[in-house]
């Protein structure tokens, strides 16, 4: 390591020093010319579970009631007075002042695998394929309970802005795994259900950490990331160019002996090689027809598909980080009409990715996650849809390290509390990053003067659900 | 206490000071003493760190009842003759003996804490209780006092700040760097004043100025260039969080921008910093401020705001506070205070009763928790707290509109706004009711109908799923989505009425056969635009209409005309996305009729065509949004002058004898009569007319959410653990923070002026120190104290704390004179130095945190683009007005939604403006300012990172800001006289203020020239492509070879670390 990177490095994790240090270069520059970060922390603080995360993420706050928390109480009271007892002083949504009434499951339920999990039957893929993979967790817990702030606090652990969201923090404590992709990829599937809730870049930015650190947003479509395309003009032109730059650039430092300048070539000639690399990476031109069809490629909108087989790919190829967001699970009102369509848009390549993750050996070190914002309610709303609800919802998680085929948690007959086992955000982001082998209390970073990580003070690693 | 004080200070037996503000001098003591440890630059960082988490401020969580930052507490005898810190006396100090205990499970820190003592550190403890255990009040919390100049520095020094910076040299045996060249010299000062490279003719003139005081000319010059302003309102702009949208969830524009106008004039003005500081807290409450008071007012309304449903806005009110308190800790006491939102701060004496105290300054801003939506008609004049801030012209039209607007809605209350959608019994026009009554019952006999059906001949679809017609009467449409925004070509024939007034829409059920489960899950929505009808006689005469207004059925509004309004003029007042209500999600049309009046009636005769064009839009209706879908449907026809959307209900209502008719009947046909009869849209169209005006005058005039006062302010409460819910905490009022004093301001409730007043005043002993802290990082590259948002425990004791606080009284003895200050810093010989240093120097002083040499700064975001705008011609300069487009790459905003959002980047002169003019969206700022660090202002931020990414090479090389750029540089180069080196020559002079140097440069340049033209002669596309980036229209009249060879020269210089870099 050169005496300027030693110094960076240092700098990087001197707190005091915070902002000249922000500039700072990474972890192993010059070894093979590249500039790969990797990773605050010169181990992981203990042996990883997984190497990395794949987030399906299903934005707008799916219906645990209608997916994997059958509550036969509420079937039965359905239409019924909700108990006051248990929503009293309570926070609510959109049922602010209304009328609160039983709603019950609105579809069928039944128990899938050996395992036998119960869980909706609208997601027969992810039933009959995961069920014996995935711990099922019942008594998720959040602190949120509008979409924008609820979206910050599931991915950063606080409701303010500003703060990292949990892949920037892993990107910060291990770095990337391939030198010229990103680290923290994030995809938004295309929908067109015009209720979709809005999503912002500060679910996935870095935050206070420095921006190399945040996830970046991948495009459909040959061009993942902006501007990446040259104007028009030929690979070789452009290298040519970032040649000549490089070499203007080695001339001058003779003169100005600015090491800012040796990174700055380091980072064109990244980005020439991520011009190649990336369109590669988000084509799926050479899979295979039968593994196009194991994810449903090709039947009716397929975009969260397209993204789980990509996401497949980016895992593969060192990715460390991935989020595949879907946007349409806001069901306020015509679940009956919604809820199965868009339960048919994901379940199937759900399901796929995580088979082919295992056929492919990467399961064992790939943690996947299934879930969303919050939960809805177990009243009604607009006679039929559901409310935000957050004081227990439902997700689940496969592979690294977790438990296969359980289901941890519970709530009480209708639904609407936990009677057993929360498992807090702070504790789910601690327990994530235990499975990558990092310490939640001791990753940390000093910004304005404070330590702050992941879960600030929060936190407990939820052992009973780790293999 | 040396000074006056209006405040009287408290001794507080919490605070880590056990005094009141005492000056500084006392703080830092001898700075230059070397021997003894020094509690606030040698033992208070260690503590701070490491122990004050269980055993500092916060008595919540407080361990052993030790409270280290207070010598009180922590030399106090405890049970059984035992000392946590017994001065004089380490080794019967138990803090000593638990910090280096063998141990570890008994070694403090905890293990668990993840913290631990070097042994450097343990000793400097030992020694600090070996020389008594001295406390110090933290260097931050007393006044700053001037300390008198040293004579270091002789010779090179050129004002005090050189005499502070020689001292500290020569303590570190370093000795500072020569001074810089000339040409580096006014580059260096124009990027740094003005944000704007020099152009060569003022490099030239000031190389071959030989006046003594050419600098401080170029100086003086500089600081009164109206560029001054827009350059020193970067950071702060920052500081204050300006943005241009609302930051949560729809994230939908905030007009506020006169605000950042304000900051740009108040630099330019040179306004004292009190006074900026007491506007924009306290703007309202200044009335000889007038508009201006109040545009600077803005600042109270730069929170966070929400329109999403559901949102509690109990809540959101105390997001606001936590939003405001953190923000003015940030920009002016830089102090970080958020954590005292639940618990007193652990570091800071900072308690959460200070927290709410200060958020209890703004509870007498007019505001709501959760805003809903902003799409409502003219209603947002009066709804938010808007404040036009234009001239006196354009607010006595937008006043007199206004009136107009009310009284034509006065007349016709029922049309116009959707909150007015009932009926009213007391307007004028309902003594004309029952003429028309009687008129309707006889208009067509019973059992027939207005409407003559229509026989479709053929129907096209373009960009839309393909149309079929069944029957002769029906189009069938499948249920398919577009992918874009569609049009349909309908054709018909028939014994059609002698004139066509009105066409109506008659929506059927889908095919059930057509419909395929993902295309049900779209959803699509109806909206179309520019209908056109056109009848072609049999003679060959045409005749052709356009939309007048169309009514619906399915819906419970009023005749629909903003629809004509705003889509036959293709220009979008964006409040007014209500129109896209009318016609609605696609399954909701069903079994509904639509009535589209012509503007004018078209003749119909034997033989004829009839041809109806019209363009579908989505939701919003904006041109190139996303598409919507026609449903199936036959048409109708009609020559009735007032076919409302259901004309046979109506009529059968009227038919019916009066006493038979049901109190809702009645009802309806009022309703029915208030919308649809001749006088209901007469006067219903003047009210839109009047509404449409304001709106069309209003919404681009410049305007802002001023503060405004309420005169019963929110109560304020401290909330335990800070859960918005808990409402057992104690009441408080505005009070500043108690260990920095008490407002002499009698019984009265404080308000934020006097906040304001207070952080100006010299009592103050943190506002001074962080503004000239900041300027310092500016034109320095690195704080005096370089945690710049926080001075407090967890922050930085100062390199130069003497030169800190001279200067920091400097500014407040000046008046808070900004210009002063910049002037004082960039005629220093320490900002004079080179740059360049080698080796050794690096290695002597690594940070650069002795000044032995100047920085080299990565240009901030928005100059990187004024700086490759300025080079290549692009840039136009006028300052400050609506914020503005650049080019963004498609869907990039696809996330949002409430409305979905399209970029539609500017044309003409404002694609070329400065880079802080760009709108600020800040849940998705632009991708290149973003990549560059520009911070999405959704909370304060005193301090930009400096990143360097591959992120960032490839918005400078692709993005086609830069690609135009480029061009327009390249078509510079060409137009210059001689060869390709005098060109090149020139090019260097234009980008980096230099000309070409002989030492491999001009040669690779010359190459770049030479094998580009080679390349693009043999690629003519790829030149062409290069050349069509951007609005800017190609020459004719040049070589787009040659030009396309340049234009890659262009990117190579634009793309040089030189280029980009301040050195």
């Amino acid at each position: 390591m050169s005496e300027h990177a030693k110094l960076s490095r240092r700098d990087f994790l001197n707190a005091g020093l915070g902002g000249v240090a922000a500039g700072l270069v990474p972890g192993v520059a010059g070894a093979q010319g590249s500039d790969r970060w990797t990773g605050a922390l010169a181990s992981t603080h203990h042996t990883p579970r997984a190497k990395r995360v794949i987030w399906l993420y299903m934005a707008g706050g799916p219906s645990q009631i209608d997916l994997f928390d059958y509550k036969a109480e509420l079937e039965k009271r359905d239409g019924e007075m909700f108990p006051e007892s248990l929503t009293k002083g309570q926070q609510i949504a959109q049922l602010q002042g209304k009328e609160l009434r039983v709603f019950g499951p609105q579809f069928k339920h039944r128990q899938y695998g050996e395992s036998g999990i119960r869980m909706t039957s609208l997601l027969p893929y992810i039933g009959n394929n995961v069920a014996d993979k995935m711990c099922l967790i019942n008594s998720m817990r959040t602190e949120q309970i509008n979409h924008d702030t609820a979206h910050m606090f599931m991915n950063t652990g606080s409701q303010v802005a500003g703060r990292p969201s949990f892949g920037s923090w892993i990107d910060y404590g291990l770095g990337g795994m391939a030198g010229d992709l990103p680290p923290y990829v994030v995809m938004v599937s295309k929908e067109v259900d015009s209720g979709s809730q809005p999503l912002s870049n500060r679910q996935w930015n870095s935050g206070f950490l420095p921006s190399r650190f945040q996830g970046i947003e991948f495009q459909s479509g040959r061009t993942p990331v902006y501007y990446l395309d040259n104007p028009g003009t030929g690979a070789s032109h452009q290298e040519f160019l970032v040649d000549q730059i490089r070499a203007l650039n080695d001339i001058d430092r003779s003169r100005s002996k600015d090491p800012e300048s040796v990174t700055r070539n380091l980072q064109y000639e990244m980005a020439y090689r991520m011009q190649h690399s990336l369109p590669n990476l988000a084509s799926l031109d050479d899979e295979p027809d039968y593994i196009k069809n194991m994810y449903g490629l090709g039947k009716g909108n397929d975009s969260f598909a397209r993204n789980c087989l990509l996401a497949r790919k980016m895992a593969e190829s060192g990715v460390r980080v991935i989020q595949l967001y879907h946007r349409g699970w806001d069901h306020h009102k015509n679940l009956s009409n919604r809820f199965p369509k868009v339960c048919k848009s994901v379940d199937q390549g759900s399901a796929a990715l995580v088979l082919d993750l295992e056929q492919r050996g990467l399961l064992e070190d790939t943690l996947v996650i299934w879930g969303g914002e919050f939960g809805r309610t177990p009243m009604g709303q607009n006679g039929d849809g559901r409310d935000h609800h957050i004081q227990a919802f439902s997700m689940w998680m496969a592979g690294a390290g977790i438990k296969p085929g359980i289901i941890y948690g519970e709530t009480d007959p209708f639904g609407y509390n936990i009677i057993r086992d929360e498992v807090h955000v702070h504790d789910f982001h601690a327990t994530i990053m235990h499975l990558m082998g990092i310490d939640h209390e001791k990753l940390r970073y000093r910004y304005q003067g404070r330590d702050f990580r992941l879960t600030d003070v929060h936190g407990h690693v939820v052992k009973n659900i780790l293999a | 206490m040396p000074r006056s004080m209006n405040s009287s200070i408290n001794a507080i037996a919490i605070a880590a000071i056990t005094a009141g503000l005492i000056p500084s001098a006392a703080a830092w003591g001898d700075e230059n003493e070397q021997g003894a440890v020094r509690f606030n630059r040698d033992v208070r960082p260690i503590l701070s760190d490491k122990c004050f988490v269980c055993h500092g401020n916060d008595a919540g969580s407080r361990e052993a009842e030790l409270n280290l930052s207070s010598r009180k507490n922590a030399t106090a005898e405890r049970d059984g003759a035992r000392f946590a810190i017994k001065p004089g006396d380490a080794a019967a100090s138990e803090v000593l003996r638990r910090i280096s205990h063998g141990n570890p499970t008994d070694r403090m820190p905890p293990a668990e804490t993840g913290k631990t003592l070097t042994n450097a550190e343990i000793e400097t403890i030992e020694r600090w209780i070996h020389e008594g255990a001295e406390y110090e009040p933290h260097w931050s919390y007393t006044l700053p006092q001037r300390a008198s100049v040293p004579d270091a520095g002789s010779g090179w020094a050129r004002n005090a700040i050189d005499r502070f910076v020689a001292r500290k040299l020569d303590e570190k045996s370093l000795v500072p760097s020569e001074e810089a060249d000339r040409r580096t010299l006014i580059r260096r000062l124009s990027l740094d004043l003005t944000g704007l490279p020099p152009a060569p003719a003022e490099v030239e003139a000031f190389v071959n100025d030989t006046d003594p005081r050419a600098y401080e000319r170029v100086v003086d010059r500089l600081l009164a260039s109206p560029h001054y302003g827009e350059r020193m309102a970067l950071p702060w702009l920052d500081a204050a969080r300006y943005s241009d949208s609302w930051g949560y969830h729809s994230d939908n524009e905030r007009m506020v921008w006169p605000y950042r106008d304000y900051v740009i004039n108040a630099f330019n003005s040179n306004k004292s910093f009190a006074q900026f500081t007491r506007e924009q807290l306290a703007g309202d409450l200044l009335p000889e401020t007038g508009l201006e008071g109040l545009t600077a007012s803005t600042y109270n309304h730069l929170i966070k705001v929400t329109q999403e449903a559901g949102a509690q806005p109990k809540e959101y009110m105390i997001n606001f506070l936590i939003d405001r308190v953190s923000s003015v800790g940030t920009a002016w006491l830089g102090t970080t205070t958020a954590c005292a939102q639940c618990h007193d701060h652990k570091f800071d004496p900072f308690t959460a009763r200070d927290f709410y105290s200060l958020g209890a300054f703004f509870a007498d801003i007019e505001e709501e928790g959760h805003r809903g939506s902003t799409y409502r008609g003219s209603e947002f004049l009066d709804r938010f707290p808007i404040e036009f801030v234009g001239s006196k012209e354009e607010r006595d039209e937008i006043q007199r509109l206004k009136e107009a607007a009310i009284r034509a809605k006065q007349l016709a209350p029922t049309f116009g706004v959707d909150n007015l959608w009932e009926y009213d019994d007391t307007v004028p026009m309902m003594a004309g009711m029952d003429a028309w009554v009687e008129s309707l019952k006889n208009d067509v006999p019973p059992g027939e109908s207005i409407w003559t059906p229509v026989t479709i001949e053929s129907a096209t679809a373009v960009d839309h799923p393909a149309v079929t017609v069944e029957d002769k009467f029906i189009i069938r449409t499948p249920w398919t989505m577009p992918n874009k925004a569609g049009r349909v070509l309908v054709e018909a024939s028939g014994k059609l009425p002698d004139t066509i007034s009105a066409i109506q829409l008659e929506f059927l059920g889908p095919d059930e056969s057509e419909i395929k489960p993902e295309d049900m899950e779209a959803e699509p929505w109806l909206a179309f635009h520019n209908v056109t009808f056109v009848v072609r006689h049999a003679d060959g005469r045409t005749d052709e209409s356009g939309l007048d207004f169309h009514s619906y059925t399915g819906s419970d509004s009023p005749p629909n005309f903003h629809a004509y309004r705003t889509w036959t003029k293709k220009r979008v007042p964006y409040f007014r996305y209500e129109r896209d209500r009318v016609i609605d999600y696609r399954e909701e049309l069903l079994g509904n009729v639509a009535s589209l009046h012509l503007q004018r009636p078209l003749e119909w005769s034997d033989g004829a065509r009839l041809e109806i064009r019209m363009e579908l839009a989505w939701d919003d209706g904006l041109p190139n949004s996303e598409a919507g879908s026609l449903p199936s449907l036959r048409l109708n026809a009609t020559d009735h002058p007032y076919p409302g959307p259901d004309y046979g209900r109506a009529q059968a209502l009227a038919r019916k004898p009066e006493s038979n008719r049901t109190e809702e009947e009645a009802l309806e046909l009022k309703r029915y009569y208030q919308r649809f009869s001749e006088a209901g849209v007469t006067l219903g169209r003047a009210a839109l007319d009047a509404e449409y005006e304001l709106l069309e005058y209003a919404q681009y005039a410049a305007r802002t959410w001023a503060t405004q006062r309420i005169d019963e302010p929110r109560v304020t409460r401290i909330l335990p653990r800070g859960d918005w819910m808990d409402e057992s905490g104690e009441i408080v009022e505005p009070a500043i923070p108690e260990f920095l004093g008490k407002l002499d301001i009698g019984d009265r409730r404080a308000t934020r002026l006097d906040l304001a007043n207070w952080l100006v005043s010299v009592d103050n002993p943190l506002t001074s120190r962080v503004i000239v802290n900041r300027f310092w990082n500016q034109f320095f590259g690195v704080g005096l104290s370089n945690v710049l948002a926080d001075l407090g425990n967890q922050g930085e004791w100062p390199t130069h704390p003497e030169l800190l606080d001279w200067l920091a009284v400097e500014f407040v003895e000046s008046g808070w004179d900004v210009k002063h200050m910049v002037r004082l810093m960039v005629t220093s010989a320490t900002y004079r130095q080179s740059s360049f240093a080698d080796a050794d120097r690096r290695e002597a002083d690594p940070l650069n945190r002795y000044y032995s040499r100047q920085a080299q700064i990565r240009l901030p975001a928005e100059i990187l683009r004024d700086n490759a705008l300025a080079i290549s011609g692009l840039l136009v300069t006028d300052i400050g007005g609506r914020s503005v487009r650049p080019y963004q790459p498609d869907g990039y905003l696809g996330d949002l939604n409430f409305p979905r959002r399209v970029w539609h980047a500017d044309s003409g002169e404002n694609q070329y403006r400065r880079g802080m003019y760009t709108f600020w969206q800040r849940t998705h700022l632009h991708p290149t300012l973003q990549a560059f660090d520009a911070p999405s202002r959704e909370e304060a931020v005193a301090h930009r990172e400096k990143s360097n990414t591959p992120l960032q090479a490839l918005a400078l090389l692709n993005d086609p800001t830069f690609v135009e750029a480029a061009r327009a540089f390249g078509e510079e180069i060409l137009a210059q006289d001689g060869d390709v080196e005098a060109r090149i020559d020139w090019a260097m002079q234009q980008a980096v203020a230099r000309p070409v140097r002989q030492n491999g440069e001009a040669e690779l340049l010359a190459n770049t020239y030479e094998q580009s033209e080679t390349y693009f002669a043999n690629n003519p596309d790829e030149a062409a492509n290069l050349l069509g980036i951007g609005q800017r229209p190609i020459p004719s009249d040049v070589d787009r070879t040659s030009l396309a060879a340049w234009t890659a020269v262009a990117r190579v210089i634009l793309n040089l670390h030189e280029t980009v870099t301040r050195l």
